[in-house]
Parts: C-alpha cells; structure tokens; sequence
C-alpha cells in the first residue's frame, strides 16, 4: 500500500467522560452526618454480636454478617477527644484535582491521623486530619480533640471537623 | 475440583508506560496471538474467552465488547469478569473454573491494562466515597502501601538498608525479563536517596502504571494432555476477600494499619497461604515450595510477605534477606520475573505472575530462569487490600 | 453437567425510579437478607460444619457506581469478608451463568449472586457513550438508545415489522406488570397510546421505551443437589446454560439479526436437551428494554422463524393466557435497571417455578427461559433453562 503518511505520528482521539453521580448517604450515615452538621456530635453503631463499635455506621456487620438492628442501643456516642493509634504524612506524591484528573503542583498536606475517638474500641478508627504538621511532635498514641468548623459552615461531611489538635497533656 | 486443570499455553506483551502504536483492542491481541503460538493452537481451537480489566481507567464501559474482534471472541462463549487489583488473578481463576466444569475444552484468559489512555489519578481519586473524603492527603493507594511498610518497620522484620537491598534483588530480575516494564540499573544507594513519599516509602519502592496485556491459555485434562507436550497444572486455588473497612476507599483502605488485624494486605495474603497449604501439604513452605510469583505493588509488601507466607517466623523477614534466600539462586526464589515493582499493569499484572511461573516451571525462562528444577511453585494476585486469589502450579500431577 | 445445581431462593426489591433515602448498600441488602432468611443459611465462615455461602458473585460496573473496583463498595451488604467473591462485568444473567460454572467447576457449593444498580445516581446515556470503540462509533454520541433505534429501524424495513407490532409488546407487558408487586411503572396503555407517545429516536417511542431510570436489586442462591434438597423442598433446577459475544461494530453486523442469541440459546437448549422450545417452555423471561427487542429476540430463541417476530406476536402464544407467555413480570419495560434485568428474569423464571408468582403466576409452570444481554443492540446474550 502506498498511503503517504508519515510513520512517526500516532494519533489518538480524545475521549472525554463528563457525567456526575449522586448518591445518598444511606440509613446510618444520613443519620450520622446530620448529627455531625447540626450538633457536631460524633456517633457510631456497636454490632451486639461482636462489640465492634463502628465508624461510619454501617447497616450490617463485616465480621459477623448480619443485621445491625437501628436501636438505641446499638448507637454509641463517640467523645470529642481520641487517640492517635497509627499517623502518616504524605510528603512525596501529589493529590489529584478531580475535576481534571491531574495533579497540581506544589501540594502539601498535613499528616493524617488514624484516629480512635473515645467511646470508641480497638475497631473504631477514623482517618482525618491532624492539624500539627511537624511530625516530629507526632506519636502513636497521641491524644487529640476534634476541631469543628462552626455551625454555618458545616455541611454533614468529614470536612466539618477541620482538624484534629493535639491535646496538651498536663506535667 | 471436578476436572484437572492446566496452562497450555501464556503470551505477554512487554510492559510499556505508554504504547500510543496500538488501541485496546489491538494491545490484547498481541497477546492472545503470542499465547495461541505458545500453545500451538488456533484461535478456533478455543471454546471460551474471559476477560479482565478495570474498566473506568480506560473509560471503556464493558470493555469486553469492544475487545471482541482483538480478543477472539466473535462467537465464542466468555464474559468478562474483574474485582479490583486482582483481576489477573481472578480472571484466571474463572478461567479454571470454566474448565473444570466440564462444559469447555479450551479456555482463553485476557488480562490487560491501558492506563496511558486515562486519568489514573483522577480514576484513583474515585476510588474514595464521597461522604468521608478528608480533603487530600491520604495518599490513596499509595497511603494504603504506606500500612504494610509502616508494620514492617514497627515488627523490625526489616530496616530500610534492607530493603534497599531487596529493591536492587527485585531491579535485577526485572531487568533479566524481556516483558518487564521497568529495567533498573539500581544499587542500594539510589533507593536510600529516593525520594520520600510517605515515609518509610520511597519512590523507588512502589510499582510503575504499565501498559501490558497477558493472555494464559487453560484446558481441562484430557485436551491438556492430548494438546501439550508441557501442560502445568493448576494444583489448587483460593480466593479471599479480606475488607473490614467500612464504606471502603482510600483513605479508609489505610485503616488497616492500625486495626487488631493488621493491614488487609497482607491478612489476606497470609489467609490464602494457610488455607493453600493446609489442603496440599505444604508444612515448611521454604523448602517445600520451588518458586514464587507474588503480587507484591512495593518492595515492602515482599519483605512482609515472606512472613505472611511462613518462609520465616514473624519478625524475621530480615533473615532471609540477609541470606540472600529469596534470591533466583536462593531456596525460595520470589518474583525473579521482577515483578509487580518493575510492570504493574492492573488488569494483567495478576496474569503475568501466573504466566511467569509457568515458563519457570517449564525451564523456559532464558536469562531470568532459576537454576534448579522447578516443580511447584506458588502465585498469587491482590485488589485494594480486599480480595486475595491465589493458585498453587506443578510440573506433575 | 457433572453436577445439578438449583436456585433455593430467590428476592428482589421493589424497582423505583429513584430510592432516594436509601445508599446503595441498602438497597442491595434487602434482597439479600431474605434469600439468607429463607434458607436459613449464612456464610461459610460463619458456621460449625462449613455448610454455608462459599462464594458471593455480584454484576456491576465502575461507570454505573463512578468509581473504581465498583464491587467492593458494598462488601459488607454481600458478606464478602473472608469469603471468595467476585464481580462479573456484564448483564446479572451472566453472573448467574459464573455462579452455575462455579459450581460444576467442583471448587464451590453454594453460591451468592446480587446484583444492584441505581440508575438514579449516574448518567446513564454517558456510560452508555463510553461502550462504543471509542476511534469509529463512541464519537457519534451513540448511546443504547440511539444505537437500538438504529436496529429497530433495520429490522423493521427488513421484515416490513410496523410499529403497531412494537407497540402490542409494550402493551402487553406494561398490563402484565400490574400483577407484578415489585413491578417499577404498570401501565393500562393502548397501541394507539404507544405510537403517540414522544419520541425518543424514531422509530423509538417513550411507550416503546423503558422508563428512564430504575432503581433496584435482586439475590439469589445457588447450591448442588444434596445441599438443595437439605434447604428447601422447591429446588429450581438450572439445566441449560449458554452465553456468546457478537462483533462490536455495528456495521459488521446485520442489525436484523442476532447471531449471539441464536448461538447462546442453541447451546442452553443443547445442553437442557430442548429441541422444540414452544412445547418444551412453559413461560419466558426476555429481556428487552426496547419493544422491537421482543419481537427479534423471540426470533434468536426459536420461538419463530426469522422475520417471523412481528407475527408470532400477533399469534397471541405470548399472553397471559397463551401457550407460553413471555414475561408475566412485565418484563424491564415496566422498570429494571442495568445490570440488575437479566438477573431479575432468572428470579422471575425461578418463582413462576416454585408457583409463587401469585397474580402473575402461569399456571402448572414446570419449565421456564430466562434471558439477558449485555452491550447495545444485544451484542452479547446469555440464556439460562430453569426447571421444576
């Protein structure tokens, strides 16, 4: 075939998905994010089974597969203060903008800290934020308190705890 | 399982950060062409095509059906099937599956992953709920990665000299692979200065996104006997989800680090080890296991693997590697392909373990073969610190 | 088969345009927790003896829920912890056909499959786009619609099938639903109403049409014979199997055809030993989201010659009242969402046989069709043979 192309070019044909999803937070959760909105008050489901205290709250237990029954008695309030179990800080990669799919430069972050709020048990553990960002002052075991952001401001999303902050400890 | 099952055949295409020459399509079929050579067989020789992707990083809504023409497929029983990281693994095992049920004579397994074709970051950033977002700074898959490094050093199965040196091992290997994407010329000191992403993960620790295809051809005893001179058994399989995490995503997947369980990753690893070696005998898996194949995405998920796996007791990963005893001259050779470190291509990568160990089985690994007798060896694929599928191949029945 | 294997319980969900209050994992749960309640069992890690759900299959894909590794999302609604689970990328009538495979295979015995899709969070017609090859047809705007309103049109000029045929299996099926309580939108509705009904992409009309979002789920439960006769006294024997792919192009096909249907039913029939299916099958589930799609579908099944599917429909063996009426749910027409239709035909199938559709019911049902597809035009179909 003697088609006059030019061999180095490869083309590609630009391909754009623009589409929006909507979900509902669900039974629990709803219920979970408009406590956090409304009275910034941290709440999670304990399964009777296996006395997994649970965050976010979820309709039915992993372990023991079966219903979590929407009682009183099954929800637990979790405290406003917690302790760090385990903290991270990501130093090197770059979050993603996504509403482009690319990364931005110049990015920092403060640590993340795998939180267990009191009220909780070893199964409680929640990802946030941490609002000190020299890691030096971090350590396992750490205890912080929830920073919420004020009530105008907060929408019943993880975002309405600003942060955490490390509670000083009296000497 | 009702029927015996083996690999008669397996293609790759060579990992590649981009391969802009060729469309989905066409990338798949370099592979099923290189398996169907493999195997001496035609594409009408197969009965059944199943395929595995993940979808939303190429933007290919059931991929499967565009494939068609490049995987075979035209007329052909198959669908596709596809979890999370594991997806060569799984696709593999549906594969044996559909063999052993007895229904088909030849079963065609394609795995494949075109990132260069879509927003990985932007697809990873998905991969998060929607409620419990934390505004940036998890990491996502690599805050995930940063749980198994982090117990590695908590356990002191290992320091960060060590796994530098691991990572040299695991560069070495990958560079003896003709199908590996990444051919590293590294020494220890180039991994000690790369830089931090988390700490303790370095750059230079975690796996590249990859373009690849891989393409396993399986076949029920009686055609695997009566179509090949080398069929290698699929022993045993085994397949675990190990998620606990509630509303899963990223940063939530790092909520393993601090559980009772440990970080999922390596707690399903570990479950599909113990069930695998309880059901086929295998008491002292360093001896008795010839080779392994792991899907390991950073050189610190292999150092905790060797634990998870019982090469060694708990805390002493450090052992092994100072004896050099998962080198491809050691007693228990892992990922001598390079594995996950050097070519991760998602939807393949699991197949490619599968794959590797298969042509070490057969002696056909050229440069990169090890240099004993290869009768069993074990090989696993993982998703998301969810699902495990594991498989056990030998040379004899 | 090396092994029989029986459904022993089968749930599904009311399908709603939109189940607003309720997430996903709600929504998949309620099927799931009957068919764990109408069998008493629970998982394999659960009990003493090993005697549970050894494996759980489920039918989604990223683009519906718009995120990656879309089954594992919902792992604590299908009690995927420690468990094999696995997802399969196509129409849930496909994953009942994996769970079948699964089972024959000799690896597992009993076997979950749920399958949820809502329709109502995501935009639909852009996953569809995202299915053509994205070099030759994706650039056109296709969607399912559009693409089947392009094989409506084919097939009608063909085999000169009008619109009024369409318009009989809209009817037809928007009545049944009435009977049906999980049914989505039953509708009293004439061929007259059909044909003036807005349209969508001619010959395409909204009557001719689904209704454009659903919300649902279903589950069912699939073991071998011993454990099926230990669990419930009405196993529901899957004794056909069958699926094929078609060419993606839409132009290296003739539209009027369906080659992969033809192909998957001829190897469910083969394999359930059917030779004459109008004799052999006393009821059948179609799925079809598009009128047009009954009329050749019933074609690929061998319920009537090619080009016949306009008259076999004037026949009346299709009703209520006929020899082997086709889909007394009312089908997806009266409301499925993706993913969820094939499998909500097996479940459908497999309760006409236990004889407890109640208003729908056809009576003395022993054998039953069910049927789903995957991709636009039916590029890809599965065919699965129930029986008492």
């Amino acid at each position: 075939m003697n088609v006059n192309s030019n061999q180095e070019d490869l083309l590609t044909v630009p391909h754009r998905l623009t589409a929006s999803w909507r979900e509902p937070a669900g039974v629990f959760v709803n219920r979970m994010l408009l406590a956090m909105r409304d009275k910034a008050e941290l709440w999670a489901v304990k399964c009777p089974i296996c006395e997994r205290i649970l965050f976010p709250p979820e309709i039915v237990c992993a372990m023991c597969k079966v219903r979590i029954e929407d009682k009183d008695e099954n929800w637990v309030r979790l405290g406003n203060e917690g302790t760090v179990l385990k903290f991270y800080h990501v130093t090197g990669s770059r979050e993603v903008d996504p509403s482009t799919g690319w990364h931005p430069k110049g990015q920092t972050f403060n640590p993340i800290g795998l939180i267990m709020p009191d009220g909780g048990n070893k199964w409680t553990v929640m990802a946030h934020v941490l609002e000190e960002t020299d890691t030096s002052k971090l350590y396992d075991g750490i205890r912080v308190k929830a920073v919420w952001k004020k009530r105008e401001e907060r929408q019943g999303l993880m975002s309405d705890i600003k942060f955490w902050s490390i509670v000083e400890v009296e000497k | 399982m009702a029927e015996k099952v083996a690999v008669i055949g397996v293609g790759q295409t060579p990992g590649k950060r981009s391969r802009k020459d060729v469309s989905e399509v066409e990338l798949v079929n370099e592979a099923v062409r290189a398996a169907l050579e493999d195997a001496e067989l035609t594409i009408n020789d197969i009965d059944v095509v199943i395929q595995g992707n993940m979808e939303f990083f190429e933007g290919t809504f059931y991929t499967d059906q565009w494939l068609v023409e490049g995987l075979g497929a035209y007329g052909k029983s198959g669908l596709k099937v596809n979890a999370a990281g594991d997806t060569g693994g799984t696709i593999f095992a549906s594969g044996v599956s559909h063999a052993a049920s007895g229904l088909f004579k030849t079963v065609l397994v394609v795995g494949f992953e075109k990132q260069d074709e879509g927003a990985y970051g932007g697809i990873g950033m998905r991969s998060e709920d929607s409620f419990f977002d934390i505004a940036g700074g998890s990491g996502r898959a690599i805050g995930a990665m940063w749980g198994t490094a982090v117990s590695v050093i908590d356990r002191k199965s290992a320091t960060e000299e060590l796994a530098a040196k691991v990572r040299v091992k695991e560069a070495k290997c990958g560079s003896r692979n003709p199908y590996s994407h990444l051919k590293l010329q590294l020494t220890e000191q180039d991994v000690l200065n790369s830089d931090i992403v988390i700490w303790p993960l370095r750059f230079l620790h975690i796996c590249p996104t990859s373009v690849s295809s891989c393409a396993v051809i399986v076949a029920p005893e009686k055609e695997a006997k009566r179509l090949c001179r080398k069929p290698v058994w699929v022993k045993d399989y085994y397949c675990i989800h190990s998620g606990l995490q509630p509303r899963v995503g990223e940063p939530w997947l790092n909520l393993g680090a601090a559980y009772p369980t440990g970080p999922q990753f390596r707690w399903g690893v570990e479950q599909a080890a113990i069930a695998l070696y309880k059901r086929n005998g295998i008491v002292n898996p360093r001896k008795q296991l010839d080779l392994i194949e792991s899907y390991s995405p950073s050189t610190w998920h292999e150092i905790d693997y060797y634990e998870a796996l019982k090469l060694c007791e708990p805390g002493e990963a450090w052992k092994l590697i100072e004896e050099e005893a998962t080198w491809p001259d050691g007693d228990i050779p892992y990922d001598v392909s390079g594995g996950v470190v050097s070519t991760n291509a998602i939807g393949a990568t699991g197949l490619h373990r599968v794959a590797e160990t298969v042509i070490q089985i057969r002696g056909e690994g050229g440069e990169r073969q090890v240099p004993k007798d290869v009768n069993l060896g074990l090989t696993f694929a993982q998703g998301a610190d969810q699902f495990c599928t594991a498989a056990i191949l030998c040379k004899t029945l | 088969m090396n092994r029989k294997v029986a459904i022993v319980a089968v749930a599904q969900t009311k399908y709603e345009a939109n189940k607003s209050s309720l997430w996903q994992g709600d929504v998949a749960y309620e099927p799931i927790e009957k068919v764990l309640q109408q069998t008493g069992l629970t998982y394999q890690d659960r009990t003493k003896n090993g005697f549970g759900i050894d494996r759980i299959l489920t039918a989604g894909e990223d683009h519906l829920v718009g995120r990656t590794c879309n089954s594992f999302w919902i792992h604590h609604y299908l009690g995927a912890y420690r468990m094999s689970q696995d997802n399969i990328s196509g129409d849930g009538a496909f994953a009942v056909y994996h769970g079948v495979i699964d089972i024959l295979s000799g690896h597992y015995d009993t076997v979950l499959i749920a399958t949820i899709t809502k329709e109502s969070e995501t935009s639909r017609a852009a996953a569809e786009n995202c299915y053509f090859d994205h070099i030759f047809l994706q650039p056109f705007g296709l969607d399912y619609l559009s693409a089947s309103a392009l094989q409506a049109r084919r097939y009608m000029s063909k085999y000169g099938i009008s619109r009024e045929q369409c318009a009989q299996v809209a009817v037809r099926n928007r009545a049944n639903a009435k009977n049906n309580p999980y049914a989505q939108e039953p509708l009293d509705i004439t061929v007259q109403d059909v044909l003036k009904s807005e349209m969508l992409a001619s010959p395409i009309s909204a009557l001719d049409s689904k209704p454009p979002v659903s919300d649902g789920a279903c589950a069912l439960i699939l073991t071998t014979e011993e454990k099926a006769k230990k669990i419930t006294d009405k196993p529901i024997w899957i004794d056909g199997i069958g699926n094929c792919r078609d060419s993606h192009y839409l132009g290296d096909r003739d539209l009027s055809d369906c080659d992969s249907l033809v192909m998957a039913t001829k190897r469910a029939y083969s394999m359930a030993g059917i030779t004459d299916p109008l004799k052999e099958i006393d009821v059948a589930e179609v799925s079809e989201e598009y009128t047009y799609q009954e009329l050749l579908w019933s074609e690929g099944l061998g319920f009537c010659g090619k080009g016949e599917g306009g008259k076999f429909m004037e026949k009346g063996i299709s009703r209520m009242s006929g020899k082997m009426p086709i889909n007394p749910s009312g089908g997806i027409l009266a409301g499925n969402p993706i993913g969820v239709a094939g499998m909500a035909r097996v479940v459908e199938a497999a309760t006409q046989l236990r004889g407890e559709a109640g208003a729908r019911q056809v009576e003395g049902a022993k054998s039953a069709l069910a049927h789903g597809y995957t991709g636009a035009c039916g590029q890809s179909h599965c065919v699965l043979i129930l029986r008492k």
